[in-house]
């Protein structure tokens, strides 16, 4: 299947004439019309004509343009058809953040990564199921039905990006772009057997993209490879002037920097991440990441991240903070419908946020969370001045069977335990496919770094796709 | 009873930059049609987010400096969060725990008025109640505020209606904002309560006011309203039962507004999507040197030159006419040359609209050379004719021939011959000699008015002793 | 530290503009009254001089020049094309009392 390969080889391909972008954009829809229904992955699936009229015009400047794959002024992107978040305001194209709040709403302005991808020549196949408003970790949050993991249909997928991750994993497009707040790219990548990355904290433009958390939101890359996460990061990744908190770092070509030597490099384990309440295959084999990326000469290192737990209470009033006050703005008045339509799992995040900053208590809550937050930054500080990257689970099980989490909203929100703590931080974090469980489940791991560090990151995820073929195992949806 | 009014201003003044303070929307609003001045950011659209606008913080920071504030180095924004339709984002970006300036005065007749911050914030978009529905306008959501709160220290109506003066004027002198009450770009919420013989009245905040004298009118309508009340209820003050009466122009009354009970809970929290603002010590000088010579600065400066009270505050009113006034003086300090400006900037030429670039200073200095040959009606109107054709007055003094004679002798041949032809007239001078009037009048008759009638008076009185 | 009554909810509720539906009230309290009990281990931790983070970023003064951008603006028709109720230019909602 076309589909089955990087973006590198299809851009080689395009460019080659062995196929062109409109086969690619067929390849997708027939792939959506064999499972959608079954996964549920699409909220708006754009219409096939307007994909291949897109196509159509690639092939035809690609043709003109006819350079070798690498060349710079030839965007690697043209003609590769990808999906984004539903979170993400496209011009014209109904966007719906999952909510029924928000069923109706096309706006009238585009995201600033959503432009920068039409630029690359990208090509948009459809607006993606998720967490509404991002509150979730398994994509039954939404106002669309559930979307369903492709690996065991009885199962969710992750959340809050289920949808991206999903249409990734069965391909129904070539890539994606999701966004994690506390989890959201990470969660449903260990859970779908896809690599994602939640980028450092300003890396790339939140412009457009409705918000969850302020503080926390960042935008990110969903494909099969990491490879594939460095090309589609170039793109959309720099400095943003409708963006106050974007970074103005330099943009590296992340593509092209993913050949590092390893010897050098020291791999932190925090224990505390390995202790009880971690499923036990999941532990073998994120552990077990590290035993392999130490033949090609990585040091390992066993350290101490003592504040761990805490890191649930700093992002459940934080985050919900935040959102209390990102979601006042939906009152049915200048579009939308009335905040009648906002789901229990959402009005809880609500009546959490709006109490921890009320009156009499934001000192004890708000406040103290941020103050905790900064002891989180110190402790991450610390952790990545003994080694060089951080290996961590993703998520301490396999996904549930819907209805589970749902049903008890506080062991729903201890389950992020792993993935609440980078946001608040900042720092970056790759999702890494690294096994299944004998039942036949995918699991992932998650390696972090400092601040700006995806260049490093994304080298080691490489190399680690290089020793291992776990991110090319296809979910069987045949049945 | 003995009781003291005790007021404090909260003043909101709308500043004139081009595009708002969020986003770079036009910030033009008044007579502007519907949602044509919109975006994502003002208004409220899902993923959009805030860019603050570099101008306003500056003014901001001028304003601080010229209230006599100290300017905070490092502040933020902050989130205020209620819910009201014309507020886009169910929060309103302004600034709580760090605002750019605090601690500055405002001194009304030698009483001091403590000013305890002025902030940055956006203003909300526009709410026309009719027939039963609200209709809404975001062109104006966005616009830059700067929010000036005084400390309780205004004793009187008066003193408030003055206190909004001298800001109105501050901020035109600092070209910051055309702070017009009637068109919205400078509002005014006072606060009020009493002191009744050693007890104090519940807090009253009065919204909706919208002129000068309403201000004051309203203050004096609580001041009344409240001693009414507090002799019937005897209710003090506390930390809950501060509340907000709109003021209805129409019946001259305030009323209590529904909605409000005690204080809001607006959950304050710094804005997550604007990074902190840091000015150094010198840029904030920087901006000090942009500001111009103020108005107390400048009456202080005309009272030395001995122009009266009056005259100071008029030539100070308005920054236009003291630089046209500072102008002129620069041909020469001389106070009795600042007087003739004055006059003549205060008389004749306040009847235009005077463009300072046409305004020559020698033009000024050669009348008031030569003005003991000029009668005053003379001047006045050569200063207009050469202020309108850019002509030196005095060339258009010989062309009109308004000089006057002011030669002794010749004055002398006019005078007897006067006294010669008018024996009546001198009998009647020599039994009152306060009808010397006419006598002049005839000398200046003679000389077909060009005879220095100051002159002419001591010439005949001379000659008819 | 807090009890999560039936009162609170309505509460909060009121401030976030939150229809809850009474029979909803309960439930709602007896969800969040474990999870903020959860919240109570931030309590064990040391902080008086700790300095609170609000943004990770590091940034300082982004500001944006005093300028028109008329690539952004909305026409009339624009910023009105998503509001369910619409006369004359202007958004409609029923009748609010005054501020």
């Amino acid at each position: 299947m076309l589909l089955d390969k990087t973006i590198l080889e299809l851009a080689t391909g395009l460019r080659s004439g062995e196929f062109t972008s409109v086969d690619l954009v067929n390849e997708c829809y027939d792939n959506i019309a064999k499972y959608n229904d079954k996964v549920n992955a699409f909220i708006t699936i754009i219409p096939r004509e307007t994909a291949l009229k897109q196509a159509q015009e690639i092939d035809c400047k690609l043709k003109i343009a006819c350079l070798p794959a690498r060349q710079e002024n030839c965007k690697l992107l043209a003609g590769i058809p990808f999906v984004l978040k539903d979170c993400f305001c496209t011009e014209g194209i109904k966007t719906t953040s999952a909510s029924k709040v928000l069923e109706n709403f096309i706006p009238p302005y585009s995201a600033t990564i959503y432009k920068k991808l039409l630029d690359a020549g990208a090509i948009l196949i459809g607006k993606m199921n998720m967490d509404a408003w991002g509150h979730g970790g398994s994509s039954e949050n939404t106002d669309f039905g559930s979307v369903k993991n492709p690996w065991d249909t009885t199962r969710v997928a992750g959340g809050s990006g289920g949808g991206p991750a999903v249409a990734v994993a069965t391909r129904m497009c070539v890539f994606a772009v999701g966004e994690d707040t506390g989890g959201s790219i990470r969660n449903p990548a260990g859970w779908t057997n896809t690599t994602g990355l939640k980028v450092t904290y300003g890396r790339v433009s939140r412009y457009g993209a409705i918000a969850y958390a302020s503080s926390f939101d960042t935008v990110g890359p969903v494909a099969k490879t990491v490879e594939d996460c460095a090309i589609i990061l170039e793109t959309i990744a720099g400095v943003d002037k409708f963006d106050a908190t974007s970074s103005p770092n330099p943009v590296p070509q992340y593509s092209k920097l993913l050949n590092k030597n390893l010897s050098e490099i020291t791999i932190g384990i925090p224990k505390e991440f390995y202790g009880d309440g971690l499923d036990l295959e999941i532990k073998e084999k994120v552990l077990q990441v590290a035993a392999d990326l130490k033949k090609s000469g990585a040091k390992i290192k066993e350290i101490s991240m003592p504040l761990f737990d805490l890191c649930l209470p700093v992002y459940y009033l934080i985050a919900p903070s935040e959102t209390s006050s990102n979601l006042a703005r939906y009152d049915g008045i200048r579009y939308g419908n009335n905040r009648d339509n906002f789901t229990d799992e959402t009005i809880r995040r609500i009546l959490i946020g709006t109490y921890a900053l009320s009156a009499g208590y934001y000192d004890a809550y708000y406040k103290k969370a941020q103050q905790v937050r900064t002891l989180f930054i110190e402790e991450y500080q610390k952790a990545l001045s003994q080694c060089d990257i951080l290996l961590q689970p993703i998520m301490p099980n396999n996904p549930p069977k819907f209805g589970q989490l749902l049903s008890d909203p506080l062991q729903n929100l201890l389950a992020d335990i792993y993935t609440v703590s980078q946001n608040p931080v900042g720092v970056p974090s790759l999702a890494i496919p690294c096994g299944f469980t004998k039942s036949g489940l995918p699991i992932g791991a998650q390696i972090i770094g400092k601040m700006f560090s995806e260049e490093l990151l994304l080298s080691i995820g490489h190399e680690y796709q290089k020793l291992t073929d776990f991110h090319t195992k296809k979910p069987n949806l045949q049945i | 009873m003995v009781i003291t009014p005790i007021i404090g201003l909260e003043v909101h003044i709308e500043l004139k930059t081009k595009s708002k303070m969020f986003c770079g929307c036009d910030a033009t609003h008044f007579h502007v049609k519907p949602n044509t001045h919109t975006c994502p950011v003002c208004l409220g659209l899902p993923g959009a987010l805030p860019v603050p606008n570099k101008t306003a913080c500056e003014w901001c920071i001028k304003l601080g400096l010229a209230l006599g504030c100290t300017i905070n180095e490092e502040t933020f924004f902050e989130r205020k969060n209620y819910f009201y339709p014309d507020l886009a984002k169910g929060y309103q970006i302004t600034q709580l725990q760090k605002p750019f300036a605090v601690n500055g005065k405002i001194t009304i007749d030698g009483h001091v008025i403590r000013v305890n911050r002025a902030h940055m914030e956006e203003d909300t978009g526009k709410s026309i109640h009719l027939n039963g529905e609200t209709l809404l306008d975001f062109n104006r959501s966005g616009v830059p505020l700067v929010e000036i709160v005084s400390e309780p220290d205004i004793t009187l109506p008066e003193e408030a209606k003055k206190y909004l003066l001298k800001i109105q004027q501050i901020v035109r002198y600092l070209g910051i904002s055309d702070a017009d009450i009637e068109k919205g770009s400078m509002r005014c919420e006072p606060t009020i309560n009493l002191e009744i013989d050693g007890q104090f009245t519940p807090l009253v905040e009065i919204k909706n006011i919208a002129s000068l004298t309403g201000v004051m009118t309203a203050i004096q309508y609580e001041i009344d309203r409240q001693t009414e009340q507090y002799s019937q209820d005897k209710i003090t003050k506390n930390s809950t039962n501060k509340t907000t009466r709109g003021w209805d122009a129409d019946k001259n009354q305030t009323f209590l507004q529904r909605d409000k009970e005690g204080s809001a809970d607006y959950r304050y929290f710094p804005e997550p999507d604007i990074p902190p603002i840091i000015f150094t010590k010198d840029q904030i000088d920087k901006i000090k040197n942009t500001i111009p010579e103020m108005p107390d600065a400048k009456i202080t400066k005309y009272k030395s030159l001995n122009l009266s009270d009056y005259d100071a505050n008029l030539l100070s009113e308005n920054q236009i006419f003291s630089s046209i006034f500072d102008k002129v003086l620069s041909k020469s300090s001389d106070p009795k040359f600042a007087k003739f400006i004055a006059n003549l900037l205060i008389g004749p030429l306040k009847t235009i609209e005077i463009d300072i670039n046409k305004i020559n200073p020698i033009f000024f200095k050669n009348l008031f050379d030569k003005k003991s040959e000029l009668s005053s009606t003379a001047i006045k109107q050569l200063i207009l004719d050469s202020y309108n054709s850019s002509v030196d007055p005095l060339v258009l003094a010989k062309k009109q021939n308004l000089f006057q004679v002011s030669d002794t002798g010749t004055i002398e041949e006019i005078a007897k011959k006067v006294l010669a032809d008018n024996p009546k007239a001198v009998a009647d001078y020599q039994k009152n000699p306060l009808s010397i009037g006419f006598l002049v009048g005839k000398v200046m008759q003679e000389s077909k008015g060009s005879a220095n009638p100051i002159l002419a008076k001591e010439i005949l009185e001379k000659l008819l002793k | 530290m807090s009890v999560i009554t039936d009162d609170v909810i309505v509460k909060v509720a009121k401030l976030a503009r939150l229809n809850i539906p009474n029979f909803k009230v309960s439930k709602f309290a007896s969800q969040l009254e474990p999870i903020l009990k959860h919240f109570e281990s931030l309590s064990k931790v040391d902080t008086p001089k700790i300095i609170p983070t609000y943004q990770t970023t590091g940034l300082h003064t982004i500001l944006r020049e005093d300028v028109v951008d008329t690539g952004r603006m909305f026409t009339q028709k624009q910023a009105l094309s998503n509001a369910p109720k619409s006369k004359d230019g202007y958004f409609v909602t029923s009748a609010t009392i005054h501020k």
